[in-house]
Order: structure tokens, then C-alpha cells, then sequence
């Protein structure tokens, strides 16, 4: 991750006047990563796209709260991560997340679709799916997003032992499923 | 340069000596990636990302209200409605408690005398309040003992249970540390 960009900062500050030009150029700075992050975690291209609209409004209302000593994108994160645990929650699967890893939708439409598809893209997703869902957020801020350790624990609020942990076991998780899908394919 | 770049070169051409050098000098640096180091299945090592759909900012965009100063404010309310709401609840549900326990104990009658008296609203609401919770007080009485110790029996249990479940154990620290 780099350094604070100016044009950032600038948006930011814009933004918490009410300048919703300056919002919306936040918006499309921002919008992949979360809506990627949402459909990591989320595994479904209509809750990802609910999920980052939400994201974006509590963004909006929640702004004037930012630290801005600290890194934007590190904040929106922490914001998107706690949202995705909370929707997570709230639609807990009543079947474990071994077997819906293997029903994952596999022809929906959307835009996202078209992008996505391939082999690749269905192995990795139904191997991120098989994780419990804190170990799949640190997965996806780390290798998705590429966050350092330090920074995915001020985003998750969790100490470095914890993080560290947790990407230990969610990258054996992870090479266990692949195994598994290799063994079943 | 940054650590998906970095596992990304060492993935694709590991043996050539200026990417061999690149990653030595990131690990110097980087101890996520000291740790990850020929841990990661090459499948994550750049993983694709999803595109968001075309109209996704105009949505948004769409639903903003006027300033975040206002969205805040809007929703301080709204937590302050829900808050009063759960204060309501609380309220009623400890003077059920209390004026039916009372109600139980010594004397359904005293509680609306200290009111006012049953000749005045809040004193009927008080016995109201007394005449419902003393026959919830008395189930309790009965039923309520066994049935918590029970609930707190099994609660514990299953905290225990799962808190042996989630803590890794303290070799994998040892290791990943």
C-alpha cells in the first residue's frame, strides 16, 4: 500500500463539507475494491452489489468520524469488513459452509459473470467459501487487497499473534479444499 | 513494489537471479511475506477480482442524502428512537418484575397506594403492573429455578466447548510466531 494519496485526502475533507462531486470520485475510487471484498465474502453478485451500497451510505453518514491521521483506504475497509460480518450473520446458512461451498449459483448473470467466469475463478471462490468467515476476511484483505499485516489489524481490530493465526490456518484451510477439489474433480 | 507483485514474480520465474533478488529484499522488509513463503498454493498468489456492475456509483449515488452532516443526524435520531424504544421495554419489564415480586412477597395493593391510589391512572397502571407480573413471579417461583440453573448449565458448557474449538493450538502459535 502507498502513502496517503493527496487527491484522497482532498476528496475526503470535499466530501465532509457536502460536496457529493467530491463523494461520488471517492466512490469510483473505491467501488472495485469493495465490491470485490463483498463478493468474496458474501459469494453472490446481488449481495455484493446490496452490500456495497450500504457500504458507500454508511461511508457517507459515518465520514465525519475519520481519523484522518490514519490511511483512508484502511478506514473504508474496516467499515466494509464489519458490514460484510454483520450481514454474515444476520443470514447465518442453516448448512455448513463445506457443503454450500460446492452449490455455489454457477450461471447467474451480471456483468461479473462475464469477467469471472473460468475454471480458476469458481476453484478459488469455492475454496475461499469453505473458510469460517473471519478467516476468510483476513484471507481477502490479504491477498485480495494486499494489506500488510499492521494494517489488517487496524482494519479487524485484532492484536498480530491473532492475524497471524488466522492466515496460518486460512492458508492450510485453503490448500486443504484445493486438495479436496482436486481429488473430487 | 507490493507483496501480490512480489509472490507473483516468484511464482513465474523463481530461478532468475534479479527476481531471486527482489524477493530476498522484500522478506528483508516484509514479515507477512517471510511467513507465507512457500506456504501459499499457487492458485492464491494473485487471485482474480470481481468487476463491479457498470451503474453501481449512479445507484448510490442515487440514494445519498444531502450532506453527511444530515445522514448523521438522521441517524442519531433513529438510534435515539430505538433506544427509547428498548429503554421502554426494560423499564416495563423491571417493574413487572419488581412490583409483581412485591405483589408475591408482601401486598398486591401497596405499590398503586405509593401511586396515588387505584383512583388515579398512574396508580391503576401500577396495579396493572402488579396483578400481570405476580403470576409470572409465581411460575418463576416454581419453574423458573430449575429451568435457569439449566440454562446457565448449558451455556457455560457450550462457552467451554467452544472456546477449546476456536483457540488454535499453542504449537501452530509457536510456529507461525
Amino acid at each position: 500500500m502507498t502513502d496517503q494519496p493527496m487527491e484522497e485526502m482532498t476528496l475526503v475533507r470535499a466530501t465532509i463539507k457536502g460536496d457529493q462531486q467530491a463523494f461520488q470520485r471517492l466512490v469510483e475510487l473505491y467501488q472495485g475494491p469493495i465490491y470485490n471484498m463483498a463478493y468474496r465474502m458474501l459469494h453472490n453478485a446481488h449481495d455484493a452489489e446490496d452490500a456495497a451500497q450500504e457500504i458507500f451510505l454508511r461511508m457517507y453518514t459515518k465520514i465525519e468520524t475519520y481519523d484522518q491521521s490514519r490511511k483512508f483506504s484502511t478506514w473504508i475497509f474496516s467499515v466494509a469488513s464489519n458490514y460484510c460480518i454483520d450481514r454474515i450473520r444476520r443470514r447465518r446458512p442453516l448448512v455448513p459452509l463445506d457443503d454450500m461451498a460446492f452449490a455455489l449459483p454457477s450461471n447467474e448473470d451480471g456483468p461479473e459473470r462475464l469477467a469471472l467466469r473460468g475454471e480458476l475463478r469458481d476453484t478459488v471462490q469455492r475454496a475461499l467459501a469453505t473458510l469460517p468467515d473471519h478467516y476468510r476476511l483476513i484471507a481477502v484483505l490479504r491477498y485480495w487487497h494486499d494489506f500488510s499485516y499492521q494494517e489488517i489489524e487496524e482494519i479487524t481490530k485484532l492484536s498480530e499473534s491473532a492475524v497471524k493465526t488466522r492466515l496460518h490456518r486460512a492458508r492450510k484451510m485453503i490448500a486443504q479444499a484445493l486438495d479436496k477439489q482436486g481429488g473430487s474433480e | 513494489m507490493k507483496c501480490r507483485d512480489i509472490r507473483k514474480l516468484n511464482t513465474q520465474s523463481p530461478s532468475d537471479p534479479v527476481t531471486a533478488q527482489l524477493v530476498a529484499d522484500h522478506l528483508l522488509s516484509c514479515s507477512a511475506c517471510a511467513d507465507e513463503l512457500g506456504e501459499l498454493p499457487a492458485i492464491f498468489v494473485a487471485p482474480p477480482s470481481a468487476i463491479p456492475p457498470p451503474n453501481l456509483t449512479a445507484k448510490i449515488m442515487a440514494q445519498l442524502p444531502a450532506s453527511p452532516a444530515i445522514a448523521a443526524a438522521s441517524e442519531r435520531r433513529v438510534t435515539m428512537r430505538r433506544r427509547t424504544a428498548w429503554g421502554g421495554i426494560a423499564v416495563l419489564l423491571v417493574s413487572l418484575l419488581v412490583f409483581g415480586a412485591y405483589g408475591v412477597l408482601v401486598d398486591s395493593s401497596w405499590p398503586a397506594h405509593v401511586f396515588g391510589g387505584v383512583e388515579s391512572t398512574v396508580g391503576r397502571a401500577v396495579l396493572a403492573l402488579t396483578l400481570v407480573g405476580k403470576p409470572m413471579i409465581a411460575a418463576f417461583g416454581t419453574l423458573g429455578g430449575p429451568l435457569l440453573l439449566g440454562i446457565v448449565l448449558v451455556s457455560g458448557l457450550s462457552v467451554i466447548g467452544w472456546r477449546r474449538l476456536a483457540t488454535p493450538p499453542a504449537a501452530i502459535l509457536v510456529e507461525v510466531e
